[in-house]
């Protein structure tokens, strides 16, 4: 699988510079907010709603 | 070992996600991208230095998303601020490398580079570990209130500013002028592009020192412009070739755990104390500045990743010492609840 992820980053990279910067930015920006996501509910799973304002 | 297909190189998939995670806490907690940390220790781990950075770079775009989420949450991001010094941040970047080309071309960029990047970390660092010890000297101010953070001279200074528009923050109630934001976010903007670093570490003390945030929405809201500066750079950097996606993936994986855990300890860590380590980390940083001075890089590059471990150790340590003391103070309160009503009862 990590190789077949690989391979397709290089054909893109290949194919197109503007499209693999495209490809970056939107797998960063997924990556990001899914696993965000998935944490926020284990630690709310885990009790730790962290709410808590100290100012 | 994990394949790099543009940069043909090898590297340890293991490694890449401790440093991940090591790096997100850093990121969450102090709300840096924490680029002067990672960039060497890519370096060491096996990328060419080009590689390295833009690597880095794209993996801070994806991390400051999840800080700046988890933040969000927690009510620290003022997201005008945010947007409005991220933006004009885009600008004050373009004049700072236009500094850069012109010291290129007289042939003396390296060395002022780095004497601006020294002297800028170690007054910052100097400066807040000095207000830390002020700080904790003073008794009465320590004990008014586990939290209190005073506001500088020069924050009131510029909330006095009345240049039309203003701009509330109803996050913290502070009204600042259009221009002193515009300003704020050129100078750091420029900061960053001169030294090429992302500039959480010059942003959040401008915050906390220049508009009078407290530290926690310094964090938060500099995270927010990490996200719109960081993602033209994850984009320039790719199209030139020089981002590891699979590798900014693996770190991102570790350093979106890391994040959302060091975001999550400054609500449990004093923000005079967040302060301090913060200056520390700038210290540190200084230090591998000056070895890489003396054309000792791999020292500093272990000296960046060593200090990084520990102090992502504390970090945790401290978040876990102020959940064990909340749940505590809550079970206390609880448990003098009970016999409240319990008298309140056989009363009736």
């Amino acid at each position: 699988m990590l190789q077949a992820f690989n391979d397709y980053v290089v054909q893109v990279f290949q194919a197109s510079k503007v499209h693999y910067g495209l490809l970056t930015i939107a797998v960063m920006a997924v990556m990001g907010t899914a696993i965000a996501t998935l944490t926020e509910m284990v630690l709310r799973a885990l009790g730790f709603k962290g709410e808590i304002l100290k100012h | 070992m994990l394949h790099l297909p543009i940069a043909d190189t090898y590297t340890s998939a293991w490694a890449l996600l401790l440093l991940g995670f090591t790096v997100g806490v850093l990121g969450g907690f102090f709300g840096i991208g924490g680029a002067f940390m990672v960039t060497p220790a890519l370096n060491i781990f096996g990328f060419p230095m080009a590689y390295a950075v833009g690597t880095d770079i794209a993996h801070i775009f994806g991390k400051s998303i999840v800080s700046t989420f988890k933040h969000a949450l927690l009510r620290h991001v003022c997201w005008i601020y945010g947007i409005l010094i991220g933006l004009t941040g885009m600008l004050g970047v373009s004049l700072g490398k236009q500094l850069i080309m012109y010291l290129e071309r007289i042939g003396r960029v390296d060395t002022y580079v780095r004497v601006v990047y020294i002297l800028l970390l170690v007054s910052i660092g100097g400066y807040m570990i000095w207000e830390y010890i002020r700080w904790s000297r003073n008794k009465d101010r320590r004990e008014e209130g586990a939290h209190h953070e005073e506001t500088s001279r020069l924050a009131l200074f510029f909330q006095k500013v009345r240049l039309w528009p203003m701009i509330p923050s109803p996050l913290t109630g502070i009204r600042m002028s259009f221009w002193v934001l515009v300003g704020l976010g050129v100078f750091t903007g420029w900061v960053s592009g001169f030294l090429g670093v992302g500039g959480g570490f010059v942003r959040v003390p401008m915050m906390v020192y220049l508009l009078g945030f407290p530290t926690v929405v310094a964090v938060g809201t500099d995270l927010l412009a990490i996200v719109i500066s960081g993602s033209w750079g994850a984009y320039t950097y790719a199209t030139a070739g020089r981002v590891e996606l699979m590798a900014a993936c693996v770190m991102l994986l570790g350093a979106a755990v890391g994040a959302q855990l060091g975001a999550l300890a400054t609500a449990f860590v004093q923000g005079m104390r967040i302060r301090l380590l913060f200056a520390v980390t700038v210290l540190l940083a200084a230090v591998g500045v000056i070895l890489k001075q003396y054309k000792l890089s791999l020292v500093a590059g272990v000296l960046m990743l060593g200090s990084a471990t520990a102090l992502t150790a504390i970090v945790m340590a401290l978040f876990m010492a102020g959940y064990v003391a909340r749940r505590r103070a809550l079970a206390a309160a609880r448990a003098a609840m009970v016999p409240e009503t319990a008298g309140e009862s056989g009363g009736r």
